[in-house]
């Protein structure tokens, strides 16, 4: 019986697969309007990390997930562990009382991580479980941040927490689909797979882009049948999805990448008439906060293992209500340990006890990623992070992308010497390729950009 | 602080340490004619002033019989320290023997590999005279205590040779981070339901 063998490919992307899990898998892999799957892809988890999400996730609901403007005990123990392990650990908190001089500590920044990534890395810390998971580039700073399956394992507690507390009552876990994550792309990797913190429960990455498609009906009709319980994307494929009329409606959609604008966040609920929660989450940190029930314009900082702060460009932290920048302290990356560590995005936050039931604190107003479409002179709408996509396929530290008025567009980089003229001109006509050639791209080299703030995409195409 | 000998005489006293002290040192077999290091370090205390070698020292140097290039530097200083300076102006009891017997030697030895560059090497000739004279209380005649102090640290062995360690490290480190992550980005990741 086909369903009693587990293919070697599929257990070795999920090392806990279980017999009984074939039978979803495969009815996700080889219904009759399936995409082409571009790649194979699994969690990765052996039963120790398994237990090590399950622990994670059970002090996710039990513990306190309450601070102020200084961090909270658990995070200066943690931090005092980190000095003995990690080097940037060892020079930034030398000779500094943390209780008493938080603010002394030089944050870590995007740049610290592209450039100083040994120092950061503890010492003991052993490489043979890396991953690399791909960044959307949404800002400007494509991190290539190494992770450790355990720790996106973790992903889906946070993510079922976000869910629950915006009311989402259906579970995710066992013989269905929990989620299919939506993209609309030119070019992204498309999966299915299962995952075993969810015994079992299926995940598929899909791109509506139609050239993944047989027919022109597929996308709804597989969506449809797969019934997930609910959608992930970014603004913009939700747009799509809705553009293209599919009808399927989940118990909840969850929005990541790009900041969703009001207006966005009014329309996904006007079609789907379900719990919208919007995740304020980057590669280098992992989900940071979910937006509140409540009042949407805040988000919850959702992990109870992680110190967020709003501080000055110096670093000094800012009272209740400033704008200032998201500095993060903690997680639970063995490879990434934050210190202070600078997002590029600005917010306030807001603390005490909230009117949804939630008591961490809130980002208010947070100003991040944006949703950018580009024009070609056409008419066709081109995608930010399809731009970012060729951007990052280059050894690039940062960018800063932007469309003239008269449609022509200007790409300015920072990077090193692997950057070579070549590259610069395969990236030129891989992106003028997306505008079908009627753009015209110049791309320069802005060593400054490291060191700025940068706005990575603008468009002033009418 | 107080001002020793100049630095020049220390120097050109190392210059010209004779033979004699070069020679293998610790025990050796019947009819070979080795150093005899603890009777030339009991000589040296006893003329700046301090007591002679204990059963505790002689035996601290007899387990240490086989450390060649460690048993040779405390020659080496056994001749630096019997400088007519030291035996007139006697440093503080006890100095120069806390010296002599100090884990400060042994590193020395191990950074330094071959104890003679203490003698032909510029650098760490004048190392070893600077560390000889701070190890007392003293700094180089002519000199101010910082300059002294400051000079010292630019020579120091095993400053700079933890230094090279830990760069060698960082960089053997930041290769193997840099493979891990070249390696793994060709490779997938690890499934997760939310993109950023």
């Amino acid at each position: 019986m086909r369903n009693e063998y587990i293919p070697e490919a599929l257990s070795e992307r999920v090392p806990l697969m279980k017999r009984e899990w074939l039978s979803l898998y495969n009815r996700m892999g080889e219904h009759p309007h399936a995409p082409v799957w571009n790649t194979r892809c699994g969690d990765r988890l052996f039963e120790p990390d398994l237990e090590s999400v399950k622990s994670f996730a059970l002090k996710l609901e039990k513990g306190s997930r309450e601070f102020g403007i200084s961090p909270p005990e658990s995070i200066i123990a943690w931090c005092e562990k980190m000095k003995q392990r990690s080097p940037w650990f060892e020079l930034k908190l030398a000779g500094i009382n943390m209780a008493n001089h938080w603010r002394r500590i030089t944050p870590m920044t995007r740049s610290d991580m592209q450039s100083r990534l040994e120092l950061i890395v503890p010492l003991d810390a052993d490489l043979s479980r890396l991953v690399v998971n791909p960044t959307s580039g949404t800002t400007g700073h494509p991190i290539p941040a190494p992770n450790h399956p355990a720790a996106v394992g973790c992903y889906d507690p946070l993510i079922q927490y976000a869910l629950r507390m915006n009311g989402l009552k259906a579970s995710c876990e066992g013989e269905k689909v929990a989620a299919i994550q939506i993209c609309s792309q030119q070019k992204t990797i498309t999966y299915h797979t299962v995952h075993s913190y969810l015994d079992g429960a299926g995940f598929a990455k899909i791109n509506l882009e139609e050239k993944n498609w047989r027919t022109e009906e597929s996308p709804a009709l597989y969506i449809e049948e797969m019934k997930p319980v609910f959608l992930s994307g970014d603004p913009y494929s939700f747009l799509d999805y809705i553009r293209r009329g599919i009808e399927y409606r989940p118990g909840a959609i969850l929005s990541t990448a790009i900041l969703m604008e009001k207006v966005v966040r009014e329309k996904l609920q006007g079609y789907f008439r379900c719990p919208v929660v919007d995740m304020y989450s980057l590669n280098e940190t992992g989900p940071i906060a979910y937006s509140c029930p409540d009042d949407p314009s805040k988000l919850h900082i959702l992990p109870h293992d992680i110190f967020v702060e709003i501080v000055s460009e110096k670093g000094e932290p800012l009272p209740e209500g400033d704008r200032g920048y998201i500095a993060v302290t903690g997680g639970r990356n063995p490879y990434l340990p934050l210190l202070r560590y600078i997002t590029g995005d600005t917010a306030s936050m807001s603390y005490g006890k909230c009117t949804c039931g939630e008591t961490s604190p809130a980002l208010v107003n947070l100003e991040g990623r944006k949703l950018v479409l580009f024009r070609s002179r056409s008419g066709k709408i081109v995608n930010s992070i399809d731009i970012s996509g060729i951007i990052r396929s280059f050894p690039v530290y940062s960018f800063s992308y932007i469309q003239h008025a008269d449609y022509t567009c200007r790409l300015k980089v920072s990077a090193g010497g692997e950057l070579t003229t070549g590259s610069i001109k395969l990236m030129k006509e891989n992106i003028e390729s997306l505008f079908d050639n009627d753009v015209k791209l110049e791309i320069e080299r802005d060593a400054g950009l490291l060191k700025n703030k940068i706005i990575p995409f603008i468009c002033e195409a009418e | 602080m107080k001002e020793g000998p100049s630095l020049e005489a220390m120097l050109d006293r190392l210059a010209a340490i004779p033979g004699d002290f070069m020679r293998e040192p610790g025990k050796k077999k019947k009819g070979e004619a080795g150093l005899q290091l603890t009777a030339l370090i009991n000589d040296l205390l006893l003329d700046t002033g301090d007591l002679p070698v204990s059963a505790g020292e002689i035996k601290t140097l007899e387990n240490r019989n086989e450390e060649r290039e460690y048993l040779r530097i405390l020659s080496i200083l056994c001749h630096l320290f019997h400088d007519p300076f030291f035996i007139k102006n006697r440093p503080d009891r006890g100095l120069i023997r806390k010296f002599l017997f100090s884990p400060k030697l042994e590193d020395l030895a191990s950074c330094a590999g071959d104890a003679e560059l203490f003698i032909t090497d510029p650098d760490r000739r004048e190392e070893l005279c600077r560390l000889a004279l701070n190890a007392v209380g003293l700094y180089p005649a002519g000199e101010t205590e910082k300059r002294g102090r400051e000079r010292l640290a630019t020579l120091d062995s095993i400053e700079r040779k933890k230094i090279l360690d830990k760069t060698r490290q960082a960089q053997e480190r930041a290769r193997e981070i840099r493979e891990a992550m070249l390696r793994k980005e060709a490779e997938e990741a690890a499934s997760k339901m939310s993109r950023e």
